[in-house]
């Protein structure tokens, strides 16, 4: 087991190497670049230009800048951010607790309410609950996450003035939690039903499979009771398959947050990243990416260790 | 096709119509398999017929009736220099369809190919192509499409590759797994000690074999690739004018989400059903396929 952790562990280094130096370069072939929007002011010379860039060592050669950057971040030093002065890696950090409060709840709630769904549905299989789920869960997998937010966002709060347009918090207030969770309801809400439609048909799948395996038969066949059967035999089993689908979910969710923090002008580290990316603060997008994939990259080698350890006919090959 | 299943021994001795005209009716025996693929027929046409059918010019402002409500002239209303936003839709199928199947297609042959090179080798081929679609999986997709889109411009065909280059990963993946059970049956080994070349059993000895799990992800990669195409408009990295499509139409609704919410339901609708109906499909396919495996034994 440790030695198949440790050798994950290893081929995880070229391919996050591999990701950063494509980044790298794509980032710095994006026409424009952090200097454009000096280019045309007045009183702008050739001279202050080379100066800038200079300052910023954009004049230095294309792998010599990533060897610096590569270099430094090593050693936790990812730079300062162009357009605020401010170490770049303090300001993501700065933006992480907003993310994670949306992330998490969303995917808190959207585990509970999979299971619960996907249970029934398999349970009372080919019923109209079964059926009316499985329609939402196709609705939720169609629907485009950044529409539904806006729709929702448009009724629920400019007509209906049940939820605040946007915001972690109302400025000008003392932290209240009420106003908090005001504020988080419809962003959660929307994160949630994504992964809500996705994960309960892994639930309800699995619970298929489960329940018409021999031991359950078994237990029916000693007359135990039903529920006892549901959630303890067959759901612990059926946990095997859906926990590593979750663990990669909870991953891809800090990427699929940009969107629905950008709609919901949500202050994370999503909004902070397509601002980065507007101003070309290339160290602020450097510190985003090897944030992203890092937690990818070790999501899957979790998710794959998880199901080893939940499953002792899994052999880590 | 045939010269390769017949070794495996696993499908009956029926003529290759017959076996089709099973399956057909093997993937549209629910009514709602019916109705999507309907459906789906009838966006294709009227976006392949829209210069025809479209009840408005495109592209002709009507300064009389900008954001008009929906009606019996404008179907979904108008936009706000009072283009009918039917027309419009019309028009924005043909870009979103063709960005969907074009980048979905191309996503397949480019994974398809990576995953069976990959799968059939094996040893130091394998590791380097797998380490390299690791890359692709674990690569925040998002930025790599926005950097891609703003380095080559935002033409249809830049989104078509974009969204082809960052959504192959899935099918390399699967057809590779395929790959590794199949290489090791009897009927490879027949044709490999009879001398036929690599790239023919890859090509035409094994991949036939793998073409079930292909065409059930071209499709959900077809939804993918709609649904991607939207979001990159949204963003503000996709179509731009004079091409429009249902995506564009949304990041235009923005500004009038509250005075003029029709902008924003009717193309976010339809890539919606569309995106649904090829589910929809999709999953009809799959279990016609997986019935057909357990019903010939072949699993």
């Amino acid at each position: 087991m440790a030695m198949y952790i440790l050798r994950r562990l290893l081929q995880a280094v070229p391919v996050l190497l591999g990701i950063s130096l494509l980044l790298f370069f794509m980032m710095h072939s994006i026409p424009g670049g952090p200097l454009a929007m000096y280019a045309h002011e007045p009183g702008m010379t050739k001279q202050l230009m080379a100066q800038l860039s200079a300052n910023l060592g954009l004049n230095k050669p294309l792998w010599q800048q990533y060897v610096d950057w590569l270099g430094g971040a090593l050693q936790g030093n990812f730079g300062y951010s162009y357009s605020y002065g401010i170490p770049a890696a303090q300001m993501v950090l700065q933006r992480m607790p907003a993310t994670l409060e949306l992330m998490i709840s969303a995917f808190v709630i959207a585990v509970i309410l999979s299971f619960i769904i996907g249970v029934i549905s398999a349970v009372k299989q080919y019923s109209i609950w079964d059926y009316c789920m499985t329609i939402l869960s196709y609705f939720g997998v169609a629907m485009p996450t950044f529409w539904l937010g806006l729709m929702v966002l448009v009724l629920f709060a400019v007509d209906l003035h049940w939820f605040p347009a946007g915001g972690i918090s109302s400025p000008g207030i003392p932290f209240s939690l009420g106003d908090r969770i005001s504020h988080a309801v419809l962003p959660v809400s929307i994160l949630a039903l994504y992964l809500i439609a996705h994960e309960s048909r892994y639930v309800r799948s699995s619970m298929l499979e489960v329940l018409g395996a021999d031991y359950i038969r078994t237990a029916r066949a000693k007359g135990l009771l039903r529920r006892t059967i549901t959630w303890r035999h067959a759901l612990r089993n059926a946990l095997l398959p859906v926990v590593t689908v979750m663990v990669m979910d909870g991953a891809y969710l800090f990427g699929g947050a940009l969107i629905t923090e950008t709609i919901f002008s949500w202050p994370g580290m999503g909004r902070l990243f397509i601002q980065a990316i507007s101003q070309d603060d290339y160290p602020v997008i450097m510190v985003e990416i090897t944030m992203l994939s890092v937690i990818i990259v070790l999501a899957n080698i979790v998710s794959d260790v998880l199901y080893a350890v939940l499953d002792p006919r899994v052999k880590l090959g | 096709m045939a010269l390769a299943t017949q070794p495996l021994g696993i499908r009956p001795a029926v003529p290759a119509t017959s076996q089709r005209a099973r399956m057909f009716k093997r993937i549209f025996h629910k009514p709602i398999t019916v109705i999507a693929t309907a459906f789906l027929i009838l966006v294709a046409l009227s976006a392949i017929f829209a210069p025809w059918i479209a009840p408005f010019q495109l592209n002709t402002p009507d300064l009389s009736s900008m954001l008009a409500p929906p009606s019996a002239t404008h179907w979904m209303g108008t936009d706000d220099v009072g283009i009918d936003l039917f027309t419009e839709v019309l028009y924005g199928g043909r870009i979103s369809l063709m960005i969907g199947l074009s980048s979905a297609i191309i996503a397949v042959v480019i994974g398809g190919t990576i995953g069976s090179v990959a799968g059939y080798f094996g040893g130091w081929v394998d590791a380097v192509l797998m380490r390299i679609t690791d890359v692709g999986l674990s690569v925040p997709l998002l930025f790599v499409i926005l950097g891609l889109t703003a380095i080559l411009g935002p033409s249809p065909t830049t989104i078509i590759e974009v969204i082809s280059l960052t959504s192959w990963m899935y099918p390399a993946r699967i057809i590779r797994s395929r790959f590794l059970t199949l290489k090791s049956l009897d009927f490879v080994l027949a044709a490999r000690t009879i001398g036929v070349r690599a790239s023919r059993i890859i090509f035409s000895h094994v991949l036939p074999n793998a073409v079930a799990p292909l065409i059930v992800n071209t499709t959900l990669l077809v939804g993918q690739a709609i649904v991607l195409e939207s979001v990159m408009s949204f963003l503000g990295a996709g179509i731009q004018p004079p091409n429009i499509s249902w995506g564009f139409l949304l990041n235009q609704a923005q500004g009038y989400l509250t005075n003029a919410p029709w902008l924003a339901i009717f193309p976010g609708l339809m890539i919606f059903l569309v995106v649904l109906c090829v589910n929809v499909l999709g999953d009809a396919i799959r279990d016609a396929f997986d019935a057909s495996f357990s019903a010939e034994g072949g699993r």
